[in-house]
């Protein structure tokens, strides 16, 4: 699609204020979002090139759910819940490793096929006859979309992630994401805020200036984002046409050079494509790369991500690479430390609330989206918490919703 | 129990799991797998394959040596690589 051909208009009049601060601290709603926004919708467990050959596995839990993504002997990208059908313990229990010929389970040895059918159970005299099929692994809902791998535990309202991110394919098809290979892996790290204030920061461009010098002197005010609207949004930085003040910018535009198969509007720009409710794949002229965040607590999340590269990339290619690396690396420091601070305003009796730069209608349609999904966002002042589940689901909450 | 019929070349391609060298990392868990597989088309015989699953996640421990420490009948092999059903 060409976004910017869409009506991405700012209302003359919209509301400024973000989620009231109590939705950031509260154990009842923490357990609304587990179940409503994160178990309901598409995440990436991985890419196709973490798990290369027949046998190859990653792990992707998530919250009381755990799921195993896996090639077959046919080089098929399966996902099932990472839980034997004995016992329901886990059949793997590495993040990510490699199970030739069977998947045997840890605690009493029942053994699968790498198509999900049951091979046999430990001790199979003391069973009566078992078919493979009732008692295979289960498969979890999954589609691959340019490499990337998505589960979604439960269905959600969201459609199929080719209908959801059409709008992206085109684009998104140039940078032959899924011939990419991974870098350094998949990691994860802990952060002491709540999951939301993760996407507050991640929303909007508004802080670039500020913020992230290394960004800014990348791509500076050629930056834009549109706001989310059918549970996507798009942001896009054009390399500005100075030399680079900082030694990795400077460098990185210097070696950074056109890839053949990218068009020559894609030549110089990083590209960020945001996925209701948690997930971003970007892409630069060297790398595409995923990060996400899950709540752990009211307090804390973990953010999770991987970089992949070109596989066939030469030495310049891997300089400029190694570059973009040093400048997304600051730039994640410096927002996580936003985060922490966004976080920590929601915890203060003396916060009166957001009031949002029409550089960040962004956030406020990411909320809206949000309050579509659990109206007792739309509650100002924080109800008892044993009444947030009932309240939630009462006719008697109004949207608050930007129209 | 499983029965299924099983074409020559997959049980072939079993049975060298089977043998995996001892020492291997994974090899213990490659050969129980096989066991199994093996046991399911009648060529690996009850008593074995639970020698396999006690060798299962010692890569290092020899599964023949221990059946014969305990007097258990070994899968039936010929010279020619071919195996004979034990059950």
């Amino acid at each position: 699609m060409d976004v910017k051909s869409e009506n991405n208009d700012i209302p003359k009049q919209w509301d400024r204020r973000g989620l009231p601060g109590w939705c950031y601290h509260s154990p009842a709603l923490l357990e609304l979002e587990k179940k409503h926004i994160f178990t309901t919708h598409w995440q990436i467990a991985c890419h196709i090139s973490d798990i290369p050959d027949a046998g190859s596995y990653i792990t992707f839990d998530l919250f009381k759910e755990r799921a195993i993504i896996l090639r077959n002997n046919d080089f098929e990208v399966l996902a099932y819940h990472n839980i034997c059908r004995h016992r329901g313990s886990r059949l793997v229990i590495k993040d990510q490793g490699k199970c030739p010929n069977a998947l045997i389970c840890p605690f009493h040895g029942w053994v699968y096929n790498l198509d999900g059918t049951l091979r046999g159970a430990a001790r199979p005299d003391s069973f009566p006859d078992m078919n493979k099929d009732e008692f295979a692994l289960q498969p979890i809902e999954m589609e691959i979309w340019n490499g990337f791998v998505f589960v979604r535990f439960k269905p959600g309202p969201q459609p199929s992630v080719a209908k959801l991110l059409a709008s992206f394919a085109e684009e998104a098809a140039s940078y032959r994401m899924a011939e990419h290979v991974p870098t350094d892996g998949i990691w994860t790290e802990q952060s002491p805020v709540n999951w939301k204030s993760v996407r507050d920061v991640d929303n909007e461009g508004y802080h670039v200036a500020m913020a992230h010098p290394g960004l800014q002197d990348l791509y500076g005010a050629t930056y834009y984002d549109t706001p989310y609207i059918d549970g996507i949004s798009r942001s896009e930085g054009a390399f500005t046409p100075t030399k680079g003040r900082r030694w990795a910018v400077q460098n990185y535009k210097k070696f950074s050079k056109p890839q053949d198969h990218l068009p020559s509007r894609l030549h110089k720009s990083w590209l960020y494509w945001g996925i209701f409710p948690n997930v971003v794949i970007a892409a630069t002229p060297e790398t595409v790369l995923f990060y996400q965040e899950f709540p752990q607590s009211t307090g804390t999340s973990i953010l999770r991500g991987g970089t992949y590269r070109n596989a066939n990339e030469d030495r310049q290619q891997r300089t400029a690479r190694y570059l973009t690396s040093r400048i997304d690396r600051e730039t994640v420091e410096e927002d996580i430390q936003l985060t922490i601070w966004s976080n920590e305003a929601m915890a203060s009796d003396f916060f009166k609330g957001f009031y949002l730069s029409d550089l960040e209608y962004g956030v406020r349609t990411y909320h809206d989206h949000l309050r579509n999904i659990l109206p007792v966002y739309n509650l100002e002042k924080a109800p008892p918490e044993a009444d947030i589940a009932s309240l939630n689901t009462s006719a008697s909450i109004t949207t608050n919703e930007t129209k | 129990m499983i029965r299924k019929q099983s074409s020559s070349s997959e049980i072939s391609v079993q049975r060298e799991l089977l043998f995996t060298s001892v020492g291997i990392k994974g090899s213990g868990a490659m050969r129980y797998g096989a066991a199994m597989f093996l046991y399911n088309v009648g060529l690996v015989n009850k008593d074995m394959l639970e020698i396999y699953r006690i060798c299962s996640k010692y890569d290092h421990e020899n599964p023949l040596e221990l059946a014969m420490s305990q007097g258990i009948t070994l899968p039936n092999l010929d010279t020619k690589g071919t195996m004979e059903p034990t059950s």
